[in-house]
């Protein structure tokens, strides 16, 4: 593997819930719970985990959207959660974000140009003519046509806007894109045009990404490896293939046996069925967050959490994992 | 083909949309035909068509939008141009819908089992509000609903979005209705809910027999639970066939795409390859191109196919395809 | 080779996709404002009104500042087609002029309180804590007062004059603006193009100019047209009550209040006035109205 290009330690994302009167704090929501990983230069790591699990409150907590509530992770050396504004502001031509809803991502009001050439106005002092050519050149990298650039969002199709957003994210030349269900808003016969575009601009200038997806299969056609979110808690984390070949955690091993398969053969096999609803992330169970659905489910699980263990370059937590 | 094993047959359904900017054809002279007990899949992507026919057949296509064509029989009624009346007592009744959002088919301000309740007092005059509770208690258990008592006077946003779904299966199938439709019933829950949700469905479907419409765009979902499949595109239906003939030897060049170009969860793929797509988009309905719609993202397209409109050729064994290939 | 082929872009394909709506927002806003007969009148009686305060000096057939006390009380007739008043003025003369002082209470005080209410309304909403709580509790304690006596506290300890409605009628209207683009503001902020202009870094000041202001266009707009009857009607109560415009000035209001005392002898002197008052203040409203409707898609997003 090649060296990290983030550690990620301890970091805690806590929101406070004020429903009560008088703005009272009545509770809070651990979104992101004590989670530490590395993620190294050029590969897609994925981060799964079904709703209210925390994995776009982690991606937008390390590229410092959301401020975290304890813990560090390192950028090429420099703690982000640490930096002034000012430097933050220097540090966000490394990282970008490309978002899941295309029709939310883009101001409705701005041409496609400027949407596109905004982070070269903040960040650069380029001429007119030097900004027009740098815009068209995006817009070609991305497979928009230049004349489009002066038109407005509302008039491309979900595609074509996730495209526009990924020229925006690239506009800098960062090393770090947080890809936050980049597809799962798109057509069928889309999702594979964008996922293509995604892989030959990682291959071409040498990204880094934090695939954020609750669709399994796409994850594994896509990332190198996985880490598997439940209620604020990393479950496992491992090499893709591996992951999917013989999953540690019981959660994994359900979450990848839950998503259909478009194969009418595989029906007949018994599938596995995880039962029970997720729980609220404002009152997680104890213990382990998920032994009131897990079907091998033992007294400790229920009152001590599992320390997380290591299994050659994977990790995994739970007392019990599948070996 | 036995006629009275037919619950609901289609025939060249066209429901159009009027708008002030053109003629919008959302469902395009469409043929469908569901048997009893059977589980029928209509596959395609978003403004394909497919919801279009749904609410065609529940007659509830508000203007600008028209039946303008066809006719859709329903236990030998023809449904197109029939009372309100009527319809409103086939309607919940005999025919039951369950939709994405259940959040928006559900009343917020009454407790969920008292709506259901109410489904079922409309269509029966004679039950006892008493009767029509424990039913309904009953109902809930039956879908997998926990603690049926309790929930029976819970309001709709207390509840999860897998046990809302639940409460509107519990609706759709407590008249015992002859036929369900459900559209994209699961696109809004989660992957371990979804399977709970469809394995319901199942179980449900061969319990009580009945006939099931799948309107969805995942084709994991048609593979697991269908056994008949139509792939719509742009209004129009371009491949149908047995579910296991439509995977194992797709005949379209939209459907054999589709098919190649999903990743799988259950399989490695070389990513040095790059995942199979089809090129382009869906074609705006206003301007439809010319010949077979989906000739500009077809890798085959030859000149015949900018020009003319294919026929469905019946390519036997019930397979039916739209493709010039197949038309001489 | 298929990653290769795939990423290659078909000419054809790009231009397949030319069709999609290429209406811009105001085009599809007059399009839907157009079937609106409503809102297509009260913007004639707008554009009327407007012309007839530019113009006044060229259409109204008498001097309206004239006083001729033989000619008191002229019933409306051909001579003066509205008649005249206790001081042998033409009021028709005087109506027309009038409509320059009510364009001018219409449009300055909302010019006024619309800026003020965004800037304050912006700020609140994008920086919210202890700057949001401070904005938003002055707004709720201008909001409480009863406006029309707020004005005419103002009235009183400023003087009777032009500039003092202006100011009066400023500092009640904003916090109702301030209210609107606050909440508007709130429900941008977290909006996904607003989360990628911080990703990009660019500086709080401009992604409110740049990313939140022109997305509150469609509810100002709406605000606006609703805004100006509000001050000429606040212009037409102050006056009526003796703290506003000021004689010989032909403010309508101070007309309506100024024939009062003669409403059963001469009511054309009280009427007439009031007449124009509702007309040009119902015009703005099925304005306002029809703009709220054709802005609706808008509205919602």
């Amino acid at each position: 593997m090649d060296k990290p290009l983030m550690q990620v330690r301890n970091v805690k994302k806590y929101f406070p819930v004020d429903k009560g009167l008088f703005g009272k704090k009545t509770g809070t929501v651990h979104a992101v719970d004590d989670i530490s990983f590395d993620v190294y230069e050029k590969e897609t790591l994925a981060i799964v985990g079904e709703s209210g699990c925390g994995k776009s409150t982690l991606g937008r907590t390390l590229i410092r959207l959301l401020d975290a509530t304890e813990g560090t992770a390192h950028f090429e050396g420099r703690d982000i959660f640490s930096l002034s504004q000012n430097e933050l502001r220097q540090l966000r031509k490394e990282m970008q974000i490309i978002f899941q809803d295309p029709f939310a991502s883009l101001n409705p009001r701005m041409k496609v140009s400027d949407i596109i050439a905004e982070p070269l106005i903040t960040h650069e002092s380029l001429g007119k003519k030097e900004r027009e050519d740098r815009v068209a050149e995006l817009m070609e990298l991305v497979g928009l046509r230049k004349a489009y650039g002066s038109r407005y969002p509302h008039m491309f199709s979900g595609g074509q806007r996730q495209r526009i957003g990924i020229a925006r994210a690239l506009a800098l030349h960062p090393k770090f894109i947080v890809c936050d269900e980049p597809v799962s808003a798109l057509d069928v016969s889309i999702q594979s045009q964008i996922i293509n575009l995604l892989q030959k601009l990682q291959e071409q200038n040498n990204l880094t990404y934090l695939f954020i997806s609750h669709d399994l299969s796409v994850v594994r056609y896509f990332s190198d490896r996985i880490g598997v979110m439940f209620l604020g808690k990393m479950m496992e984390l491992g090499p893709t293939e591996e992951v999917y070949r013989q999953p540690l955690h019981p959660y994994t091993k359900f979450l990848i046996a839950a998503a259909p398969v478009p194969d009418p053969r595989s029906r007949n096999q018994e599938k596995l069925i995880l039962e029970g609803d997720i729980p609220s992330p404002l009152r997680p169970p104890s213990g382990c967050r998920f032994h009131t659905r897990c079907p091998y489910v033992q007294d400790i699980c229920k009152s001590k959490e599992p320390e997380i263990q290591q299994f050659d370059g994977r990790s995994v937590a739970c007392h019990f994992p599948l070996v | 083909m036995r006629e009275d094993n037919t619950i609901l047959e289609i025939n060249n359904l066209k429901t159009y949309f009027y708008t002030d900017k053109g003629v919008v054809p959302a469902v395009d002279d469409v043929s469908i035909k569901v048997k009893k007990g059977q589980i029928v899949g209509i596959v395609g992507e978003s403004g394909c068509g497919k919801s279009m026919t749904s609410l065609s057949i529940m007659q509830l296509i508000a203007p600008p939008g028209k039946i303008a064509g066809g006719e859709i029989r329903f236990d030998q009624k023809n449904l197109v141009g029939i009372s309100k009346q009527e319809m409103r007592s086939i309607r919940g009744n005999e025919i039951s819908m369950i939709f994405q959002e259940p959040m928006t088919s559900l009343n917020p301000v009454y407790p969920v089992g008292k709506q259901v309740a109410e489904t079922l007092l409309l269509h029966n005059a004679n039950m006892t509000k008493a009767e029509a509770k424990r039913k309904v208690i009953e109902m809930f258990a039956m879908v997998g609903i926990p603690e049926p008592e309790k929930r029976y006077s819970v309001y709709p946003h207390q509840l999860s979005g897998g046990l809302r779904q639940r409460v509107m299966i519990a609706m759709a199938l407590i008249c015992r209705s002859k036929l369900l439709i459900a559209d994209e019933p699961t696109t809004a829950l989660d992957v371990t809910i979804e399977a709970q949700i469809l394995k319901l469905m199942k179980n449900l479907q061969a319990e009580i027999d009945t006939s099931i419409i799948m309107i969805t765009h995942n084709l994991g979902i048609v593979a697991e639970m269908c056994d008949y499949v139509y792939v719509m595109y742009a209004g129009k239906i371009m491949e149908q066939a047995d579910v296991f003939d439509l995977f194992d030897n797709p005949k379209h060049p939209y459907t054999e795409g589709l098919l190649k170009s999903i990743p799988r969860r259950d399989v490695h793929q070389n990513k040095s390859k790059g995942l199979y797509s089809i090129e382009g988009m869906v074609p705006n309905m206003l301007q439809l191109p010319r010949g077979c719609r989906f000739h500009p993202r077809c890798e085959y397209a030859v000149d015949a196919c900018r020009e003319v409109e294919p026929q469905l050729v019946d390519m036997g064994n019930d397979h039916l395809v739209r493709c010039i290939k197949y038309n001489q | 080779m298929n990653l290769a082929r795939n990423l290659m872009l078909k000419k054809e394909v790009i231009e397949a996709s030319d069709e999609l709506v290429k209406e811009t927002f105001w085009q599809d806003v007059f399009r839907s404002l157009k079937k609106d007969r409503m809102a297509i009148t009260g913007g004639i009686v707008i554009l009327l009104f407007v012309l007839m305060a530019i113009f006044a000096p060229w259409i109204a057939p008498h001097d309206p500042y004239e006083v001729n006390l033989d000619n008191q009380f002229q019933k409306p007739g051909l001579e003066h087609w509205l008649g005249t008043d206790m001081f042998g003025r033409d009021v028709l003369s005087r109506i027309i002029y009038g409509s320059q002082i009510s364009l001018l209470i219409g449009l300055v005080p909302s010019m006024i309180t619309m800026s003020i209410g965004i800037v304050l309304g912006i700020v609140a909403g994008y920086f919210g804590r202890r700057t949001d709580f401070v904005i938003m509790t002055i707004s709720d304690m201008v909001l409480s007062f009863p406006s029309l006596l707020l004005a005419m506290v103002v009235m009183y300890t400023l003087g009777a004059s032009l500039l003092n409605i202006f100011i009066a009628l400023s500092i009640v209207g904003w916090a109702g603006t301030a209210r609107v683009v606050r909440a508007q503001t709130l429900s941008l902020k977290n909006k996904e193009f607003v989360e990628a202009a911080r990703a990009v870094g660019v500086k709080p000041y401009i992604i409110m100019l740049r990313h939140i202001l022109p997305n509150c266009i469609p509810q100002l707009l709406v605000l606006f047209t609703l805004e100006i009857p509000g001050s000429i009607l606040s212009e037409a109560s102050l006056s009526f009550l003796g703290v506003g415009a000021q004689p010989p000035a032909s403010s309508w209001g101070l007309m309506v209040s100024n024939g009062k005392e003669f409403l059963f002898n001469a009511p054309w002197v009280a009427i007439a006035p009031g007449i124009a008052i509702l007309v040009i203040v119902l015009a703005f409203n099925f304005l306002g109205d029809g703009l709220r409707d054709a802005l609706d898609p808008y509205l919602k997003q």
